[in-house]
């Protein structure tokens, strides 16, 4: 039994004459993370603004636990948000930073002291309470804002890409511990990123935003292996689109071709023969071989043109007969420029993603 | 060696430049102030006529004599009040032009507030004797629709004439201060505020008041420092109103005793610093320079 946190509904935004929201629709389950993914001007801040009660939409509504949320202030939704410049008030310490939400309900001075604690142990802050926040540094700053919002224990986080001004290092261990204490409170949290690793590590559920459009939605897993477009497919990491034109189906597996190769994969959907396609197998799927393949579908072979060395694994980039360009992920730094290899891949990692 | 041959000439250079100021200081700064307070430790009668020999007693009448005493705390009340009378007419307009104009409008809109500013000073005192006099502006425009039937004096010759002289004078020095201050503050903590539950009322005095002190503190000291010497807006459209600047006038020239004089004026500057110090250290104004 799951229960909706957020509905969105029909959500429209214009600014002026621009669009920046076109027909959004979303339902996140309670105790869900789910990130928001696109490229800078997607308008996945706008979204959460409007989540959050800071922007109205033009068009369509807002539900939170079933109860319709336009119009209603950001002071009186149930959310409550980290802001991407984190937002802390500078003539607080940390202790009344985090303490801010519970003085406005009034909760009795103890109640407030036992709670702040709390959080502070939950996010290892507690040593710093006392401390003014611009003595903090990001990565403390980050958890002091992340436990003002949590002390209010919001029906939904909102987190608009909050991890940004982090090195990298950093970044992964917040990452990794966003998700820790999201799974302890079970609560349900909406996540902006631009960065589809981070999504990849974080997330329940990905919706991936486009110039004001959701292009998809689903488990990270769904989308990376199955994306719905050529977009989604990019977006989430390096991958090899082929373009090519059916030659047969037969019982959801087709066969098509790709230039000089014969490619061969499961038919997600019905295929016409004669149809153009395009189809994607991510790097770390294809195979080096050195002896040539037994059969001739799903294999090619090329030259190696470029190696891009990064630390625990390398893209090879092959070119093959007809002047396609592969990348091809390899654990095995033994290959050389203009070396001559076979490639191979499986059927299953075949994906049509547009006709 | 090199190094300090070069250390050395930057550094005669530098004083070169530093010359012209720094003589002007001394000329017409140093001099004068320390001659003050040479003057200030000596014993003085009226009519001028000074004894050169080292006494307190110029500072201690000061601090005791009833009459300096209600004249001291007078001027502090009258300063206080005017600066506490323009924040509250500065504090909307500063916000307002902060917080809901776009781009550089509220800057062009300070400036159409300090263009008046560039009247002389004592021209803008006898305007204001126009206006606010026995047979000034205002009065004949209240006999004219028949509001009063009298001229009314409360605005002639009296401390609200001061208040209202000095806050046409301040405003520009109060609005400017505040506005920069409450428009250095992000977007994002009024939002932030409202998100854990502040609504508008609440986010003004837990957050924007709170963050615009430095400029209330600094335009304290732009409208208390200058208003505790004043003593043209006093003698002209203060009537009866006797503030410390008139007192100490009034000692130089009139009765002629210098030293007492030097001892009030340095007192008025002893005080003033004192006071200073309080409004940085306590009201945040550090908080600017982090």
């Amino acid at each position: 039994m799951s229960r909706i946190s957020l509905e969105l509904v029909n959500l429209y935004k214009y600014y002026g004459r621009i669009l920046a929201l076109e027909d959004i629709n979303l339902k996140v389950e309670k105790g869900e993370l789910l990130t928001i993914l696109g490229p800078s001007g997607s308008g996945k801040s706008t979204l959460l603004k409007i989540i959050g009660g800071f922007e109205e939409p033009t068009r369509g509504e807002v539900y939170i636990n079933g109860e319709l949320m336009n119009g209603v202030p950001p002071y009186r939704r149930p959310t409550s948000m980290v802001f991407q410049d984190l937002a802390l008030f500078p003539h607080l310490n940390v202790f009344n930073n985090i303490a801010y939400g519970l003085k406005i309900r009034k909760k009795p001075l103890n109640e407030i002291r036992s709670k702040v604690r709390e959080v502070a142990e939950l996010l290892h802050i507690e040593e710093l309470l006392d401390r003014k926040v611009t003595q903090l540094s990001g990565g403390q700053q980050q958890r002091v804002a992340l436990a003002r919002s949590l002390i209010i224990e919001p029906e939904i986080l909102l987190l608009d890409e909050p991890l940004g001004p982090l090195d990298v290092k950093l970044r992964k261990e917040m990452q990794l511990e966003l998700r820790r204490i999201q799974r302890k409170l079970n609560s349900t949290w909406v996540y902006v990123t631009h960065d589809h690793e981070e999504a990849i590590v974080m997330s329940d559920r990905v919706a991936i935003l486009n110039s004001g459009n959701i292009i998809d939605v689903g488990t990270i897993r769904e989308i990376y292996e199955r994306p719905k477009n050529r977009f989604v497919a990019e977006f989430l990491g390096e991958t090899n689109i082929i373009e090519c034109i059916v030659d047969s189906v037969e019982d959801n597996v087709f066969t098509a071709f790709c230039g000089d190769l014969k490619i061969e994969g499961e038919a997600s959907r019905k295929l016409e023969k004669g149809e153009k396609i395009q189809v994607m197998i991510r790097p770390e799927k294809i195979k080096i071989i050195h002896h040539p393949p037994p059969a001739n579908k799903n294999t090619a072979s090329g030259k190696i043109v470029e190696i891009i060395y990064k630390g625990a694994y390398s893209d090879l980039k092959i070119e093959v007969d007809d002047s396609k360009i592969f990348t091809v992920k390899t654990f095995e730094p033994i290959y050389q420029v203009g070396e001559k290899v076979f490639i191979k891949w499986d059927s299953r990692d075949v994906t049509v993603i547009s006709g | 060696m090199n190094l300090k041959k070069i250390v050395g000439r930057k550094l005669s250079i530098t004083l070169l430049y530093s010359l012209p100021a720094v003589a002007y200081l001394i000329l017409f700064f140093y001099i004068p102030l320390i001659t003050i307070i040479i003057y200030s430790f000596w014993h003085g009668e009226p009519l001028y006529r000074i004894t050169r020999i080292f006494t307190l007693e110029n500072y201690v009448r000061f601090f005791t004599e009833k009459l300096s005493q209600n004249v001291f705390i007078l001027t502090n009340l009258i300063s206080i009040a005017t600066f506490l009378v323009i924040l509250i007419v500065a504090y909307p307009i500063a916000y307002f032009l902060a917080r809901m104009t776009y781009g550089d409008v509220g800057l062009k809109i300070i400036l159409l507030i300090l263009i008046p500013l560039e009247m002389n000073y004592l021209i803008r005192i006898f305007a204001w004797r126009n206006i606010l006099g026995e047979n000034g502006l205002l009065n004949n425009l209240l006999m004219t629709f028949g509001l009063v039937e009298q001229p009314i004096t409360i605005f002639f010759h009296s401390l609200y004439a001061i208040i209202i002289v000095v806050l046409h004078n301040a405003l520009p020095y109060a609005i400017i201060p505040l506005y920069i201050t409450i428009r250095s503050i992000p977007e994002s903590l009024y939002q932030a505020a409202m998100d854990l539950g502040s609504n508008k009322l609440s986010v003004f005095f837990r957050v924007t008041l709170p963050l615009s002190m430095p400029g209330i503190a600094i335009s304290f000291l732009f409208i208390y420092v200058p208003m505790m010497g004043e003593f043209a807006i006093p003698a002209l459209v203060g009537g009866k109103t006797y503030m410390l600047g008139n007192f100490i006038v009034r000692q130089y020239l009139t009765i002629g005793n210098w030293p007492y004089a030097s001892a009030s004026t340095m007192s008025l500057v002893l005080v003033t610093l004192i006071v200073m110090f309080i409004v940085f250290k306590f009201l945040g104004v550090r908080r600017l320079y982090e």
